[in-house]
């Protein structure tokens, strides 16, 4: 323990904290909220649009809902959310960079270029485009913001190999005949891994956040599941009367957000890698 | 009285794993007017000592000496007002030294600035003939140059140049010829030794280069392990050395053997410098170590102004 | 002695490509011409700017020529293109200057050691560990550093692990790229007793380039030394250093000398 604190600091293990208790809670969801079939998306009318007691810790949704138990089962998709997002980043930007900045010359050109264009967009109407495009739905909308989210990976993944390109260690792996392929899976990808995947910590909460804003918009996850961003909306039309309806799974929004980044940043100072400094 | 009178210095720097003897028992004495090499290996204490001279150890360091003076001042209390004034540093990489953006008159006249109460003008025309003082053909254009726009011989000489607008008398050159070709380096040398004859400059060269000693030295101190194992007037140091480990440094230059015929290496490597050592520290590589050497610290030799550490009788060596 | 020499050169000429519209460089290689016999050492002396490194890239394939021949073992050098030259890269060995910067700061010795034969196909096993277990050896270090890593050696000892991985393919020349410029006197001496020692048992030929005249006029058989672009001296070694063509290399030669 005070060896993590050493090496993330307070902040950093804070929030370390944080994200996996928000895990735990996506994992434990059935056995931990106090009403699961209603956190499943069950509706109980009797008790429609209840202020925060000791019932219902934070209140209930239009539907009667306990918004504490649709939290605890909304962690499941914002989380899975936010990390598919960034996987299905990594997986498409990964290469792309990777193979702009090895074989250079008009390889990069044609992949940069390519990059170029997904990023002259702004990134969240470039994703309500695709949502919009592509229809509601859980897999839709990780599409549409992984979409708009991979370019800054390849962008990376590009500038690190353009280092690693130039080192003698890798310089000497091509001279003993080491097969291009080779070369990148053994000496590249490896030192590229470290700053990608702080980089890739950092981007979790961000992801979750524009799913979340797709999802307020009506393109993310369809009822019943429930949602942190759908949730917002929903009860804006009881706010400010009904305050917690909005508020409560809002608040929770911004502290996962908040947690990642701060997580982000303190792996970074550890790790003393790159990473750009915003979207 | 000497310039530099430095007697039994040692720099431990404290880490959480022990002390690092970075520098364990260094004398020097450094007469007005000379060209001192100290030469060593890496490890061996060389720039620390240097920085202990221009009070830039680091952080925590703990300075121990007998005598540590400047001039008669000691240095533990004065090193940081002395550097820059009486005291200017020229190192190895002459364009990490300049500032990338900065014209070289700019870089001149700050310095200029800092240490005389001249107008612009004046100010100008003093860079210009410091420049002109090392060599550097048509100082004017060079005023207006950029660093990258000058090769690294002229940056050194820049460098060289700055330091002596600082009216320091005493530079320390810190492998001031390693990051230069071998003719450029040769002329570099040529002019540290025109200016010392000159300007009375009194300069103290760290090398790793027994050819820089040779061409550039009127005396030379040799370390190994942090201490200071040889010192004398660079013919004796090199033609007579005295102690095995000189003897053995300038055995293994490619240059000491027949065309083909095989090195004299030295075997071993130092001690590592968090351990404590109880006699000579060449002991253990030495061959001609007896018992004693490695038990107890070994006695001074003198031949004149030629002295040495070691157990061996002074008609060994 | 066989009739071919290990690498011949003729007549070489490396220019660097300006821009469009840009005037034309002098070359970095201004019509070099020489041979390397087989088992001898051929030194390349030359400061910055003088055109060696750009010569070494050439025959190392990482720099285009403008015109002029390489051949390596009698064979067109130039003449191969993608994997013929990967698998024909097996007949050079090539140490550089920084151990430390050659060697994956990631692999063990065993894996860097093992790197060049995995590449040209190699099985990976008892038998290969034991090659390179006897590489280390011949190369004079212990068994016991097949699991360190590079950081935790000192810089001779790196270059050493540099050295074997060089002979892992039993290349016929060997490329030297100041080899012992980044170690101590003590060192370089000890690395320079191996090289000889290898060339010895293994009948190697070397190319080995620096700028530090006095350790090449040691070790080597001919001795070349460049200057701008230009070969201002080709020989052998004996007859250079005891009679230089030119005033550079005398100055070379002198430094340091009382």
């Amino acid at each position: 323990m005070t060896k993590l604190v050493h090496r993330l600091g307070w902040p950093g293990t804070l929030a370390l904290g944080i994200v996996v208790l928000f895990v735990l809670v996506a994992i434990l969801a059935p056995w931990i909220a106090p009403y699961p079939a209603q956190g499943a998306g069950a509706p109980n009318v009797i008790a429609k649009l209840r202020p925060p007691s000791a019932d219902y810790w934070l209140g209930t949704d239009h539907l009667g809902r306990d918004i504490l138990s649709r939290i605890i089962y909304g962690t499941r998709v914002s989380l899975t959310n936010g990390v598919l997002i960034v996987a299905f980043s990594l997986l498409i930007g990964l290469p792309v960079g990777l193979a702009a900045g090895y074989f250079g010359g008009w390889v990069d050109e044609a992949l940069m270029r390519g990059t170029d264009v997904f990023l002259a967009f702004p990134a969240l109407l470039l994703a309500v485009l695709m949502a919009a495009a592509l229809g509601p739905g859980f897999l839709n909308s990780i599409i549409a913001v992984a979409v708009t989210w991979w370019p800054w990976y390849a962008r990376l993944a590009r500038a690190e190999v353009l280092v690693l390109r130039g080192q003698p260690y890798v310089e000497a792996a091509r001279l003993a005949g080491v097969s291009h392929p080779r070369i990148i899976l053994r000496h590249i990808l490896p030192a590229t891994g470290r700053p990608l995947t702080v980089q890739a910590a950092l981007d979790v909460g961000p992801a979750l956040l524009t799913a979340a804003a797709l999802s307020f918009l009506g393109l993310g996850v369809l009822p019943p599941t429930a949602d942190w961003g759908q949730m917002v909306d929903a009860g804006r039309k009881f706010f400010p009367a009904r305050w917690w309806y909005s508020a409560m799974p809002g608040l929770t929004i911004f502290i996962v957000a908040l947690a990642f980044s701060v997580l982000g940043d303190a792996l970074r100072e550890r790790k003393g890698g790159a990473a750009r400094a915003s979207h | 009285m000497p310039l530099i009178d430095i007697r039994d210095l040692s720099v431990s720097i404290p880490t959480p794993d022990g002390d690092v003897h970075a520098v364990r028992s260094v004398s020097l004495e450094i007469e007005r007017g000379e060209i001192h090499g100290v030469i060593g290996e890496s490890g061996c204490g060389k720039t620390m000592t240097g920085m202990a001279v221009l009070g830039l150890v680091p952080k925590g360091a703990r300075i121990t000496a007998e005598r540590f003076h400047f001039d008669g001042e000691d240095l533990r209390e004065k090193a940081q007002s002395l550097r820059g004034r009486h005291i200017g540093l020229i190192s190895q990489d002459p364009a990490a030294a300049l500032n990338p953006v900065l014209s070289i008159a700019r870089q001149m006249d700050d310095v200029i600035r800092a240490h005389r109460d001249l107008p612009r003008k004046a100010r100008r025309a003093e860079a210009a003939s410091l420049l002109a003082a090392t060599g550097l053909p048509d100082p004017e254009r060079v005023l207006k140059s950029y660093p990258h726009q000058l090769s690294g011989g002229m940056q050194q000489r820049v460098v060289i140049a700055q330091a002596l607008a600082t009216g320091a008398d005493f530079l320390i050159a810190d492998e001031p010829t390693t990051a230069l070709d071998v003719s450029v380096g040769a002329q570099v040398l040529a002019l540290l030794r025109r200016l010392v004859a000159e300007r009375g400059l009194t300069v103290l060269m760290i090398t790793h280069d027994m050819d820089v000693i040779a061409e550039a030295c009127d005396r030379a101190t040799v370390l190994y392990a942090g201490r200071s194992v040889e010192t004398g007037p660079v013919e004796a140091v090199l033609n007579r050395p005295g102690h095995p480990y000189t003897r053995a440094l300038l055995a293994a230059l490619p240059d000491a053997a027949p065309h083909g015929a095989r090195l004299a290496a030295i075997e071993g490597s130092i001690p590592p410098p968090r351990s404590a050592i109880a006699g000579c520290a060449f002991a253990p590589r030495c061959p001609q170590a007896m018992p004693v050497c490695a038990a107890e610290p070994p006695p001074e030799r003198v031949r004149g102004t030629h002295r040495w550490l070691c157990h061996l009788p002074e008609d060994a060596a | 002695m066989s009739a071919t020499p290990m690498l011949d050169i003729d007549n070489l000429v490396i220019r660097y490509r300006a821009g469009l519209f840009a005037p034309r460089l002098k070359p970095a290689v201004n019509g070099a011409s020489f041979r390397l016999v087989r088992g001898e050492t051929l030194g390349i002396v030359g400061e910055s700017g003088s055109g060696k490194t750009s010569l070494l890239r050439a025959v190392l394939r990482l720099l285009p020529v403008e015109s002029g021949a390489i051949r390596l073992d009698g064979e067109d050098w130039l003449a191969l293109k993608g994997d013929a030259l990967r698998r024909a890269r097996q007949k050079i060995g090539v140490v550089s200057q920084n151990p430390f910067l050659s060697l994956s700061p990631r692999l063990t010795i065993a894996e860097i050691v093992a790197e060049p034969m995995l590449a040209q196909g190699e099985r990976q096993g008892p038998a290969m560990r034991e090659k390179i277990a006897g590489l280390l050896a011949d190369c004079g270090l212990p068994a016991d550093f097949l699991d360190r890593r590079a950081r935790e050696l000192s810089g001779g000892q790196a270059q050493r692990v540099a050295i074997a991985r060089a002979l892992s393919l039993e290349p016929g020349l060997m490329i030297l790229d100041e080899p012992t410029s980044a170690l101590d006197v003590s060192v370089q001496a000890q690395i320079l007793n191996l090289l000889a020692d290898l060339k010895e048992s293994r009948g190697l030929s070397m190319l080995f380039v620096t700028h530090n005249l006095k350790v090449v006029a040691h070790i080597s058989d001919t001795l070349l030394v460049m200057r701008r672009g230009d070969v201002v001296e080709f020989g052998r070694t004996e007859e250079v250093i005891r009679a230089p063509a030119e005033a550079y290399t005398r100055e070379l030669l002198s430094f340091g000398r009382r």
